[in-house]
């Protein structure tokens, strides 16, 4: 029974929704739609979930003074001010202290980890972009063309350049790009085709 | 390679523990074997081995006990029952195979079992399959056996100093970060900071931006809108992603309010709400007489991914009924326009499949550079009318638009950028060739 | 062809909902009879995918280092698109927790979608349980980092560089923010294994990782892995289904060329 009842359950409820996606019923939409209402419960509740395992996780590391516990008060300290900040008049994101951490911590600090990409681009691209053979040579080139037509110094590079780099981009990158888009659509179906029919039961022993 | 005695998993040479079980390896099955060429020793099968069936030994990739079974209703629709006990014999992938003399010890079919397996030497005769035993251990026995105790006790012997050794973990080998490499880093890191801020001091107005079929695609159908249109906007970035996709969504604000456009705002991610009103609060200013409510308006955040984009198509007329932009709005057929701005794959995705394709409306989408791959099918098939990707694509918008920005003024920047990366990876080929002629000199 | 657009009004579902339908149908067809086969003793031939083989390894290097081994499984979670993402990293975790658990191995889970968090916490617990050793169990040994990726990435950078990993596993649904895991993984000398299936990411995924499982590559961990008949039969029904995609390609340009 406790394999049984959870299979059960996953596969109706996956049975309804996709029948719903499928047909135009009232039935089955009204169905669907407080099935999928669900999801977004569940969804809100496993957020307090990982709030949890994340202060689990950060008091112990306080208590027990493992390396690093400093920055865990820190982000303990900020994570209840956004919470506390929100919690005022119920305003969430639009309360002035949220939205300010919003503005002046959390967007900067975002944004500026994201632009470390473009740093470990170039060690990256240093380190591993090395034509060894035809298929490196050709994505060495490929590179190389995509790189510096988008720039849009490139037609005083070599006239023809950004022509070259739309064609690279428009055809074999679209068309290995639909490749891999249709391999992973059919892992997708796979995995849940078998999610669906109770071939995989993560959710259960 | 070296064979566990306990599971049969090949792990490399040097290896202490077996990689799948974990037991302690012995330095090579090949000591306890004859030399290559020696004559065979005559074939006198034991009387405990005559008659001895053993089980299968575990194979790597066996499918462990209760881990994967048919689901019930499959069992029950009464297909040909799989034989009990048959398990799939894995093959670690990129294994060049197993020793024959271990294929042979392997054997599980029944009729295999019913053949001796062995023809020579010590397991002549022997039928069935064996559990793979460490060959150098001697079983305890009463009473005279029928091979040589001394090769067994030297084997056992040798054994016993083995287990005796102390266990100490072998360190991995590291890939060591040499000063060379550190050094070229920083020099890297500081050569594009440098590119990048000359870029930007540089930089004195906008360059002559050529402009792409996608770009001329979206202002298109942007300029197609009538005054009063109705535009759905969907922010699905995030603060990482904002500094490509908001000069395209001041850009597109800033179109859709010179047509007189009625524009909705949602997010379904949580950051999008805020960095939407952001853009909005700038550009408003610049146009007069756009009202909060009545000409626009922040739907804010709808939970849910693909759920969310759905109950958005469904249920458009009750989120905008308190509103008088919502007046006349009966629902997602009264869009006139969708704009996606979507700072990964999937954010665009849903958009597409779970409200482009059923409902067939209007989209054009704003994407990070990197979601540009992907988003090119959708263009080229004419799910999406129009394609604006990255900041490039920000720039031709507002070139197009005759409006420049921040983002035209970014271009030389970028464009010193992208070239010292070619640079670097050019370096890169360089520096491997000069090795391999060293290497080959 | 008027007949069955007539039908498909009445049943009411929409011509292209209808192909959508019959293409799950025969996928599924084709999934019943190749797990029977495999169930049966058939064992389809699999081509080398160095990233599972070194998968295999890395639980042997991590104990014989007396180290730690970091599982990801992707900025992405369960219930939306990129669900078979994160069921692939899944895969993985499940086969790596196993040898963990029978090694006595530390292992590290990071996870960016709350929703993981029961799944991963219970493969987790299941393999201990297997094993004969509950006690031994840690649910904080699977880490909620943030639900923002590029948060996620940072805190990853951190586990990588303050933790001693001596390998990295990152199977998932992953976008930009994989580079930043992955470059800071190399820079420290760390041994990576990584698959994404976003077009985009897969660069990344080449430039950063000692294997690389690219695309669809990443779902077939549960064949490669564990050998599960399930995976192995599904493994053959994508290939069918993928050559007759193939072939209507081929007709479609062909007919559009020369006839149409």
């Amino acid at each position: 029974m406790k394999r049984v009842l959870p299979t059960a359950i996953a596969m109706a409820t996956g049975f309804l929704v996709l029948l719903d996606f499928f047909f135009d019923n009232l039935y089955l939409n009204a169905l669907g739609v407080t099935l999928i209402n669900w999801v977004v419960i569940i969804a809100a509740c496993a957020l307090i979930l990982g709030f949890l395992n994340v202060l689990a996780f950060h008091l112990r590391k306080i208590i027990q003074r493992q390396e690093g516990w400093l920055y865990s008060i820190a982000l303990l300290v900020m994570a209840g001010t956004v919470l506390l900040g929100g919690l005022i008049n119920l305003q969430g994101y639009r309360a002035p202290l949220v939205k300010a951490i919003f503005d002046y911590v959390q967007t900067p600090l975002q944004a500026t980890i994201f632009s470390l990409l473009v740093f470990y681009m170039a060690s990256a691209g240093y380190r591993a972009f090395r034509a060894r053979n035809l298929e490196t040579f050709l994505l060495v080139g490929a590179c190389l063309v995509v790189l510096v037509g988008q720039a849009p110094l490139a037609r005083y590079i070599w006239e023809q350049l950004p022509a070259l780099k739309d064609w690279v981009l428009g055809v074999p990158a679209t068309a290995g790009a639909r490749g891999i888009v249709i391999g992973v659509a059919l892992g997708s179906l796979a995995t849940g085709v078998r999610l669906l029919v109770g071939f995989d039961r993560p959710y259960s022993e | 390679m070296l064979y566990c005695p306990h599971c049969g998993t090949s792990n490399r040479e040097g290896s202490k523990f077996c990689n799948n079980c974990g037991e302690l390896l012995p330095p090579s099955f090949e000591e306890g074997l004859p030399p290559e060429g020696a004559p065979p020793e005559p074939a006198q099968e034991p009387e405990w081995l005559q008659g001895l069936e053993g089980e299968a030994p575990w194979e790597p990739g066996e499918v462990l006990e209760g881990a994967e079974e048919e689901p019930e209703w499959l069992r029950e629709l009464g297909a040909p029952a799989a034989e009990a006990g048959v398990d799939v014999k894995g093959e670690v992938a990129g294994e060049e195979g197993t020793a024959p003399w271990l294929e042979a010890l392997a054997g599980l079919t029944e009729e295999a079992s019913l053949e001796p397996l062995e023809k020579e030497g010590l397991l002549a005769g022997v039928k069935g399959a064996l559990k793979v035993e460490p060959i150098f251990s001697t079983p305890h026995r009463v009473g005279e056996v029928a091979f040589s105790p001394l090769a067994g006790a030297d084997q056992a012997a040798r054994f016993e100093g083995i287990v005796s050794q102390p266990l100490a973990p072998v360190a991995v080998e590291e890939r060591p970060r040499t000063r060379r490499k550190e050094v070229l880093s920083w020099l890297f890191y500081l050569i594009l900071a440098g590119a990048v801020v000359g870029g930007i001091l540089l930089a004195g107005g906008s360059i002559n931006m050529p402009l792409t079929q996608a770009t001329v695609d979206f202002y298109k159908t942007v300029e197609s809108l009538e005054e009063g249109s109705v535009a759905l906007l969907s922010h699905d970035y995030d603060p990482g992603t904002a500094a490509e996709i908001t000069p395209q969504v001041r850009a597109i604000f800033d179109h859709l309010m010179r047509r007189g456009v009625k524009i909705v705002n949602l997010s379904l991610t949580p950051e999008g709400q805020a960095l939407a009103d952001r853009a909005l609060e700038d550009v408003v200013s610049e146009h007069e007489g756009y009202l909060l409510g009545r000409d626009y308006i922040n739907l804010g955040y709808v939970a849910g991914n693909e759920v969310g984009a759905r109950f958005v198509a469904e249920g458009l007329r009750a989120r905008l009924s308190p509103y008088p932009l919502g007046e006349g709005v009966g629902g997602l057929e009264d869009v006139d326009l969708v704009v996606v701005l979507a700072g990964s794959q999937e954010h665009l995705r849903r958009w597409v499949e779970q409200v482009q394709a059923p409902y067939k409306v209007a989209m054009v989408a704003g994407v990070s550079g990197q979601v540009d791959p992907a988003a090119r099918p959708y263009y080229r098939s004419g799910q999406l009318k129009g394609l604006l990707s990255g900041l490039v694509g920000a720039a031709e918008y507002e070139r197009v638009n005759q409006h420049p920005g921040i983002a035209l003024s970014m271009m030389l920047p970028q464009a010193a950028a992208h070239l010292v990366i070619a640079l670097f990876i050019l370096l890169g080929n360089f520096a491997y060739l000069v090795e391999s002629l060293g290497g080959r000199g | 062809m008027e007949v069955i657009l007539n039908l498909l009004e009445a049943s009411g579902i929409e011509p292209l909902a209808a192909l959508m339908l019959v293409v799950l149908l025969v996928f599924f067809a084709f999934l019943l009879f190749t797990d029977r086969r495999v169930r049966l003793g058939f064992r389809p031939p699999l081509r080398p995918l160095p990233g599972f083989t070194l998968l295999n390894d890395f639980v042997g290097q991590a104990v014989e280092s007396g180290r730690t081994l970091h599982v990801s499984l992707g900025a992405k979670g369960i219930g939306g698109a990129s669900t078979a993402d994160t069921m692939a990293g899944l895969m993985a975790l499940e086969r790596l927790a196993e040898q963990a658990v029978a090694t006595g191995l530390r292992l590290v889970v990071t996870i960016s979608d709350p929703s993981l968090l029961p799944i991963a916490q219970d493969t987790l617990r299941r393999s201990y349980e297997r094993r004969g050793y509950p006690q031994g169990y840690d649910p904080l040994q699977v880490r909620y980092i943030a639900p923002d990726t590029i948060a996620y990435a940072a805190g990853v950078m951190g586990v990588l560089e303050r933790e001693d990993v001596v390998a990295s596993a990152m199977i998932g649904g992953f976008g930009d923010e994989f580079l930043l895991m992955g470059e800071k993984g190399a820079q420290k000398g760390v041994q990576q294994i990584g698959g994404a299936s976003s077009p985009g990411t897969l660069p990344f995924v080449y430039a950063s990782m000692d294997e690389a499982l690219l695309g669809e590559e990443i779902y077939a961990g549960g064949g490669y892995l564990s050998s599960k008949p399930s995976h192995l039969g599904s493994l053959m029904a994508q290939d069918w289904l993928r050559s007759a995609i193939i072939l209507a390609i081929i007709l479609g340009v062909a007919i559009r060329t020369l006839i149409l």
